[in-house]
């Protein structure tokens, strides 16, 4: 990529100087004063312009005044400015700035900016995607990666929904090559690690910290530095654990393993999860604090059956490099009124297979030979912690304790009726003065 | 602008500076951190000179 060329206008030496350094890389000229700028805006081909407001200590927004210059210059201009009532807004939106930020976080607003530069606006960007990186013809879907794209470029961080298989790593991949960071895309699934080597693999280690540690480590929060990390499957971590990588993310530093300074990082976190959020959350499964962290925005993808006119798209999307496949119209009913429990994942094995098997030319027999048979288990009827208690005290006790839960919430309903309850639940009286008379002498104690 | 407004906008504008390089310092390379402090030093000085000048502003009669 050729380097941008890139003037900042600010009166503050020093501000300049950050400036510098945050667009380290591109043809940037640094200029303090309202009369330099207005030569160097006439003279040069800039294809950005970062103007400050107030061009010195008694200055009256002459900033203001550079922005038409730059605009009819063809040049995409950015107000930066500690001043952000809504009348100086407002007057420089008038005046043609494309963007107005107030100063203060200037690495990640000008990294932000670049990359929405470079794309040429939302509309122009997701053109194509859906044909090639993330292929949807669901309009539903497409809305709702489209919305996300707006936010790739941002440091907002994206909680990414949907059963397995529905393209929740593509996604996030996706977000991240929009995003315009400099750093890589590191990819964790939380669930395939036990606590501690969760703990050693997200924050690495010093060398000696524990038995096994032979050499320092970098854990994927450094690794992720000026780049994406992705944390499939966020349920499955300790609640120790997300108050750490809450306490990470916020400050963006952190401890590895046996280190006594800090680590700094600058990780923007996409996550995921195909279980219920609002089961995780209420069975104290995911904190609630960690969960408002990491869910900026919330994408749902859908599954593979709500949204069967991707399938073909899809098959073709898969064998675009291989061989081409051409069903029988049977065959083709065959798929559509398939479940895909696996969602893509199913119909890439599936195409796979069928693409390895025959000539090309696809049937209903062959459909029926490779498609999958099993279905995934559905949810569990059952909390672990009762799991757990059922183990430890028997069965009885934890089948007690919900038939007393049940009951007490359905009398709270009924604002304390018991014939209402007794009719709703269909139980006996006995079972629900036992109920009561427990929940009374509990509540005495 | 009123003049204490401008004094206010300044204060804000130039301490904003100095937490954003205090933030980055640890990135700053060697060669460049004396110059950095430097600049961060003067800009530091620009702030207790508005402030005083606030004060001043603010001790003005109505």
């Amino acid at each position: 990529m050729d380097r941008l060329k890139i003037l900042v206008v600010d009166d503050d030496k020093l501000a300049r100087d950050i400036m510098a350094d945050n667009l380290a890389g591109q043809a940037v000229d640094l200029v303090g004063d309202k009369a330099t700028a207005e030569r160097k805006l006439k003279a040069g081909h800039y294809d950005l312009c970062f103007i400050d407001l107030m061009l010195g200590e008694n200055d009256d927004y002459s900033g203001l005044k550079l922005i038409p210059l730059a605009v009819s210059k063809g040049i995409y201009s950015v107000v930066m400015s500690s001043c952000d009532t809504e009348e100086t807004i407002s007057r420089a939106y008038a005046l043609g700035c494309k963007e107005f930020y107030v100063k203060g976080n200037e690495r990640a607003n000008v990294t932000s900016i670049i990359a929405r530069y470079l794309q040429g606006g939302a509309g122009k960007k997701v053109e194509g995607v859906f044909s090639k990186e993330f292929i949807t013809n669901d309009p539903a879907t497409r809305s709702m990666v489209a919305e996300a794209l707006k936010h790739s470029s941002t440091s907002l961080p994206i909680l990414l929904l949907g059963p397995s298989g529905t393209g929740k790593t593509t996604l996030a991949e996706l977000l991240h090559k929009h995003s315009g960071r400099d750093g890589g895309f590191v990819a964790m699934n939380c669930a395939a690690y036990t606590e501690d080597l969760l703990e050693a693999e997200l924050f690495g280690y010093k060398k000696g910290s524990f038995t096994d540690a032979h050499e320092n480590r970098k854990g994927k929060l450094a690794q992720a530095d000026k780049g994406t990390l992705f944390l499939d499957e966020i349920g499955a971590m300790s609640q120790k654990m997300q108050v750490k990588l809450l306490k990470a993310i916020e400050e963006k530093s952190f401890y590895p393993l046996g280190a006594d300074k800090p680590e700094y990082s600058d990780f923007r976190v996409i996550s995921a999860t195909l279980e219920d959020v609002q089961k995780l959350l209420s069975e104290n499964k995911l904190r609630f604090d960690f969960f408002q962290r990491v869910h900026g925005l919330t994408v749902t993808l859908k599954p593979l059956a709500q949204r069967k006119c991707d399938i073909f798209p899809l098959i073709q999307a898969f064998t675009k490099e291989t061989k081409r496949l051409a069903f029988d119209p049977h065959a083709k009913d065959y798929l559509l009124a398939h479940g895909w429990p696996g969602n893509t994942r199913e119909l890439k094995r599936f195409v796979g297979l069928v693409a390895a098997g025959t000539d090309g030319q696809v049937t209903l027999e062959i459909v029926k030979r490779h498609i999958t048979q099993f279905s995934a288990p559905g949810p569990l009827a059952f909390t672990q912690t009762q799991y757990d208690h059922a183990l430890e005290h028997g069965l009885a006790g934890v089948v007690e304790n919900l038939q007393a839960g049940i009951i007490r919430h359905n009398m709270n309903e009924n604002h304390g009726k018991k014939a209402a309850t007794l009719k709703q639940l269909k139980i006996s009286k006995r079972l629900l003065y036992s109920v009561v008379g427990k929940a009374r002498e509990a509540g005495r104690k | 602008m009123p003049d204490i407004e401008k004094i206010r906008h300044n204060i804000k504008s130039k301490t904003t500076s100095l937490k954003e390089a205090a933030e980055l310092m640890h990135k700053c390379p060697d060669e460049k951190i004396r110059a950095r402090i430097a600049l961060m030093r003067e800009t530091a000085q620009d702030v207790v000179r508005l402030l005083t000048e606030l004060e001043a502003e603010l001790q003005k009669p109505g």
